[in-house]
């Protein structure tokens, strides 16, 4: 339990509570927590807690003392709002494990965030250059490039790096950056060699490195076509110490043929993204959008620290804007940022073991959320846990709109991810009908055309025991884009 | 534990849908789901050449109705762009805008979404979604996944049910 709570939380009462609500409170938790009767590990630490709460609570002068000091209401002054939907009211006292959702939504409070200067930007590109980039994937790399860097304001610093199995830097870190003088340092760049990833974000990280400041948007932007071998885990030792920096890795991955585990884990765990790019021409519109976005930036380099009740697991955390991607599954999460005219909108799945049949309340999770807003230069730390009652209802109310909504696509994820498992238990008639069931679904939700390249690889499956590379790019990425508030599958989004 | 209603996978209490056929498994949907608003009788609608009776005098705030031929049911279709009509069945993922469950569509082979009708300024298109037994006009099957045009008095057989488009005439 973080020390965050306050002292009413920790005995899950609210601020009016009366001397028996609060005596009772504390009985009951002692009765369940206390260490004679509960050995779980974690159980002595809570009690103590609940214990120092009750101490002061339970004195009428020192309760008045702590109610003056603390904050009664710490979002107050936040420029932004959180709020929690759950996917149902409470929880049962049931023999079995059970499920609940938590859909959290940041969102910019009016008013804030209008007069919005971005501080200057510090962007590394890093550009593939192995022999499959040959031809017209590499020319309008190339061309989307020097776009971006004319974009820049002179405050801006920007560097660019070619890497096939080797690294060099096309353009050294620097500002003012005076594009027509280096263009053609960036057209002479030819393809060959082999995709060495970690060479390229190695050499990239260190062009980063030497314009970092804490208060700049540090960005590494990695554009690529192949699969890297061998290198996985240097890779995402360097995107843990960029994300100890809060550096953002990004990438953008091209055709079918590149590590599409490999850079989602390092967006996952740098707060970056991890986009599919389906037809090159769309390079430049995702490079235009990313600078877009980087320049609306309100809030940065938030991150959602945290630990989970007793008997409660994390089973899955999905982020569903600004962009949607799977978190990780235990703290951090790092969210990246939050751009104005958006939310941070992100969907947890918890599972519940059964409680005693004394506790009224169940802990969910408690920790703290951290971001930046670097226009105020300012950070916030602001402490966060969910609590859900535990109560017997007959009919259970119906879940919020918005989470069934979210669910109902996010569900279709997780299939693609489940049956791309059993393809690779060998399972592929249980796979393949997985994968009709998702092209149904699909086609009920109006994507056709996803549907149909779904319906295309589960033939492919029957007959070559595996989906294409492109195909299973096709589903993963088109799924996932069906959670963006515009719903649209990238696909259809030309 | 819950069981879903479709392929029987146990999942646990509080979810929502089925981690196997992704199908939802509990009771919620806020779609509205139009059903019948009352029955009259347009005269001489045989099975196969389509007549043009009038437009019902109900008609008032709606573009198009359709009539259910066994039944002479008539179902008015708000002014929204796009329906969905097919049937629903329990534990449905998405339920069909128009819902013929109610007309023994299971037994006329109507799919769970059998058809897309589009609205647009006094014109109605139809578009079949891939239904197990096809969409005919007048007794012509039509393929799937593309736009059909329909005139008022048209019949529409999904399956084996067949229904009368009726559009309301404009500024008579």
């Amino acid at each position: 339990m973080s020390l965050k709570i306050n002292f009413y939380e920790r005995l899950g009462l609210d601020r009016n509570a009366s001397r028996t609500e609060i005596q009772q409170a504390y009985r009951e938790a002692a009765r369940r927590l206390h260490p004679d009767v509960n050995i779980e590990p974690g159980a002595t630490e809570h009690f103590i807690h609940i214990k120092e709460a009750y101490e002061i609570l339970s004195n009428p002068k020192q309760r008045q003392v702590y109610d003056h000091n603390s904050d009664a209401n710490p979002l107050a002054s936040l420029p932004v709002r959180i709020e929690t939907l759950f996917s149902r009211e409470s929880l049962q006292h049931t023999p079995e494990p059970q499920i609940i959702y938590a859909l959290i939504t940041m969102g910019i409070l009016p008013g804030s965030g209008k007069t919005l200067v971005a501080p200057p930007f510090n962007i590394s590109l890093i550009l593939d250059t192995s022999t499959s980039m040959k031809g017209a994937r590499l020319e309008i790399v190339k061309a989307s490039a020097i776009e971006l860097l004319r974009q820049l304001r002179p405050q801006d610093t920007a560097s660019v790096v070619a890497f096939d199995d080797r690294a060099t830097a096309a353009l050294e870190a620097s500002s003012h950056i005076n594009v027509p003088g280096i263009e053609n340092r960036i057209h002479a760049l030819r393809a060959s060699g082999g995709t060495e990833i970690f060479q390229g974000l190695d050499a990239g990280y260190k062009e980063l490195e030497r314009f970092y400041k804490p208060q700049h948007l540090n960005h590494i932007i990695l554009i690529t076509d192949g699969h890297t071998y061998g290198d996985e885990a240097d890779c995402q030792k360097l995107a843990d110490t960029a994300a100890e920096q809060n550096i953002t890795i990004s990438s953008l991955g091209i055709g079918g043929k590149w590590n599409d585990e490999l850079l989602d884990d390092l967006a996952t765990r740098t707060g970056g993204t991890c986009i599919y790019v389906q037809n090159p021409t769309d390079i430049r519109n995702m490079l235009n959008q990313k600078l877009i976005r980087l320049e609306k930036t309100y809030a940065e380099k938030i991150s959602f620290q945290f630990e989970l009740g007793a008997g409660v697991n994390l089973q899955y955390a999905f982020q569903l804007q600004p962009d949607a991607g799977v978190l990780a599954k235990k703290s951090p999460l790092r969210l990246g940022s939050l751009p104005t005219q958006s939310q941070q909108q992100i969907l947890l799945e918890f599972t519940v073991d059964p409680l005693p049949q004394a506790v009224k309340q169940a802990l969910l999770l408690s920790g703290e959320f951290a971001f930046t807003i670097p226009s105020e230069e300012k950070s916030f730390q602001l402490p966060f846990y969910l609590t859900c009652p535990i109560q017997e209802t007959a009919v259970p109310a119906p879940p919020p709109a918005a989470i069934r909504n979210a669910l109902s696509k996010l569900n279709l994820y997780r299939m693609q991810e489940q049956a791309q498992h059993e393809i690779s238990q060998g399972e592929y008639n249980q796979a393949q009908q997985r994968l009709k069931n998702v092209a149904t679904h699909l086609f009920a939700q109006g994507e056709t055309e996803l549907a149909r390249t779904v319906l295309k690889e589960v033939e492919h499956l029957q007959t070559n025991q595996s989906l294409t590379e492109e195909g299973v790019k096709r589903i993963k990425y088109g799924t996932r884009a069906l959670l963006l508030p515009d719903g649209k599958s990238q696909d259809s989004n030309k | 534990m819950i069981s879903c209603k479709k392929c029987n996978s146990q999942e646990l209490d509080g979810a929502i849908f089925c981690s196997q056929c992704g199908t939802q498994i509990i009771n919620a949907t806020d779609t509205t789901t139009i059903h019948p608003t009352g029955v009259i009788k347009p005269s001489g609608i045989s099975d196969t050449t389509p007549q043009f009776p009038p437009p019902p005098p109900e008609f008032e705030n709606s573009t198009v109705a359709l009539c259910l031929i066994p039944t002479e049911e008539v179902i008015f279709l708000p002014n929204e762009k796009s329906f969905t009509i097919g049937r629903s069945t329990e534990g449905q993922l998405v339920v069909p805008d128009v819902d013929l469950a109610p007309f023994n569509a299971y037994e006329a082979g109507v799919s769970r979404l059998h058809t897309n009708l589009k609205l647009q300024e006094h014109r109605a298109v139809v578009k079949d979604l891939g239904s197990a037994n096809g969409t005919r006009i007048n007794g012509k099957r039509i393929s799937a996944h593309a736009e059909h045009v329909l005139a008022h008095g048209d019949i529409l057989t999904l399956g084996k049910l067949k229904l009368q488009i009726l559009i309301k005439r404009t500024a008579e």
